[in-house]
């Protein structure tokens, strides 16, 4: 008898009946679907971003052609470009790439057999920018050609830039399509929570009767959504993690392109783990302050 | 009247110029003034659609006057907030007519609800709501659902539930009408016991017997209006 008595339902409303329940938890489980895809996807491409920006910002190389005849000359040119970036103050550090990097770089391309040195191999100058300086990086390369023609400035720069906005408006469209799901997610929660207080008029009504609070209805309201919140959290994550390994098991076999860079961080992870967290909380303050508000302005 | 300042903390409801009127139908009641002083014991008569139930509710704080003010343990209904009238309506205790038991829920945890509006603790609830169940010869059926229940036992859940918290006050509309003669002088005892503990009642009926048999005052609804008849002799209801 003792264990019957602790079985009992204890909530009043059979909140798990009605037709709100399951719209709650298709609409709860789409969403987190789209938020996890969506944030991902914001992930990649600020990692994308990340990397880009960091080639941009760290430095450049200088190619120095070789003087054909005579190898101090080469060397003379060399030094003048050194020089040259030694006296800018945004500049780091400025070093000659050394012989043997220069055969690791190239040896994809040339083999194992081929003596560099008998090749007229240009000279590689590495020039590292200081951190956090924006350099005007086309009057750096104007004054170059100046004082040194048989150079040329390597840099990525022109397309680099077109890219990072492109990417940039991604990211903001990504925000965009966070904020707009969020919104509905939201809303569909308040409708779906006003339409079962319309189900449940009855018993709440027999419930204030018996002395009820407004906040003792909008708790058994919260605990509900909240465990659909999880539940269905837990599956569009799943859901979601599966189309994205769909995705990246196509995205590996484009090997070597510039999508490698994109990868996601411990930090992401945890956003995207926290979306079920996330999710549950929403729906469960959006159901507690809706019942609040409805109930509030009845009798 | 003069002294009436006085009386104010006796009176547990307290209508003035009460109308009570549906949407734009015509009103049910009009103007009515009642008093009812703390541990009194009221039968509540009258026609089919005379307003009993409607009087009740207002009592109990579902519905509001159309006009007139209603007191109910000194605060003024009309001035409430939410949560005021939730404190009030606790100490209050309501049979419905037509029982309003939550149909989905076993016996038990239906007259368990006022106590645990209240979060009382699990095993407190367990101990008062056995102990009324068995009272009301109910403890074998504590488990079934509402829904399967006979008429008989749903009134006497509903009874149940609206005593398990020893309310101040007590308005039960129709509360004997679907039990064996035998349950319902039981249930009777039972309201003039609460009522002997301090309990005011008001029982709304259409039972001519009960009216003779337990002498209490009437308050009698005709014609939209409200007349109080007094208790016919002056006899120890406990017999
Ligand atoms: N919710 C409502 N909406 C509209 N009219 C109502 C409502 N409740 C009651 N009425 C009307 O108010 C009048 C009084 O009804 P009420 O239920 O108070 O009567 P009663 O005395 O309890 O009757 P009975 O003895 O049959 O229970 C009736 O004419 C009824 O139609
Ligand atoms: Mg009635």
């Amino acid at each position: 008898m003792n264990n019957k008595v602790k079985k009992h339902n204890h909530s009043e409303l059979p909140l798990e009946k009605d037709g709100a329940d399951l719209f709650l938890k298709i609409i709860s489980t789409i969403s987190v679907f789209l938020f996890t895809i969506t944030l991902t996807g914001y992930f990649m491409v600020n990692s994308l971003v990340n990397n880009w920006d960091k080639s941009i910002v760290d430095g450049f190389t200088i190619q120095v052609m070789p003087d054909e005849k005579d190898v101090t000359q080469t060397e003379l040119r060399v030094n003048k470009v050194i020089v040259f970036f030694e006296s800018l103050e945004e500049i780091e550090k400025v070093r000659l790439v050394g012989e043997k990097q220069i055969h690791k770089l190239m040896k994809p391309w040339l083999g194992d057999n081929v003596e560099l040195s008998d090749l007229p191999m240009p000279k590689l100058v590495d020039v590292r920018l200081k951190k956090g300086f924006k350099s005007d990086f086309s009057k750096i390369a104007a004054n170059l050609a100046e004082i040194a023609p048989y150079t040329s400035v390597n840099s990525h720069q022109v397309w680099l830039n077109k890219l990072l906005n492109f990417a940039k408006s991604i990211k903001i469209l990504t925000c965009g399509i966070l904020i707009l799901v969020f919104l509905s997610c939201t809303f569909s929660i308040f409708y779906a929570t006003k339409t079962s207080l319309g189900i449940h008029k009855n018993i709440i009504e027999i419930l204030h009767v018996m002395g009820a609070t407004d906040d003792y209805i909008a708790k058994q309201y919260a605990r509900r959504s909240f465990f659909i919140g999880l539940f269905s959290g837990i599956i569009g994550v799943f859901i979601a993690a599966l189309a994205l390994t769909f995705i990246q098991s196509f995205a590996s076999e484009l090997k070597g392109g510039i999508f490698d860079k994109a990868s996601l961080n411990f930090g992401a992870y945890i956003s995207i783990a926290s979306i079920v967290m996330f999710n549950a909380l929403i729906l469960m303050l959006t159901a507690y302050y809706t019942v609040k508000r409805t109930l509030g302005k009845i009798m | 009247m003069g002294i009436s300042k006085t009386n104010q903390s006796d009176a547990i409801v307290d209508m003035t110029n009460v109308c009570i009127k549906y949407g734009t139908d015509p009103e049910v009641l009009s103007d009515v003034k009642l008093e009812l002083k703390k541990g009194s014991f009221h039968f509540l008569t009258g026609k089919s659609g005379a307003g009993k139930t409607s009087l009740l509710s207002m009592m109990y704080l579902a519905l509001k006057p159309f006009s007139g003010t209603v007191s109910v343990f000194g605060t003024n209904i009309g001035f409430a907030d939410r949560n005021t009238m939730a404190m009030l309506r606790r100490r209050i205790g309501v049979v419905f007519q037509d029982f309003r038991l939550l149909e989905h829920l076993s016996a038990y945890d239906n007259v368990a609800v006022p106590l645990r509006v209240r979060g009382m603790n699990e095993n407190e609830i367990k101990k008062r709501v056995k102990e009324l169940l068995r009272w009301v010869e109910l403890d074998k059926s504590m488990d079934k659902i509402c829904s399967t229940l006979s008429g008989g036992e749903k009134q006497r859940v509903a009874i149940a539930r609206a005593v398990i918290n020893r309310p101040d006050i007590l308005l039960a509309d129709e509360p004997t009408g679907n039990v064996d003669d035998d349950i319902a002088q039981k249930l009777m005892k039972l309201f003039v016991e609460l009522n002997r503990l301090g309990t005011t009642v008001v029982i709304a009926t259409h039972s001519q017997d009960l009216i003779n048999k337990y002498n209490y005052p009437r308050i009698h609804l005709e014609n939209k209006g409200l007349r109080v008849f007094p208790a016919l002799r002056r006899v120890n209801n406990e017999q």
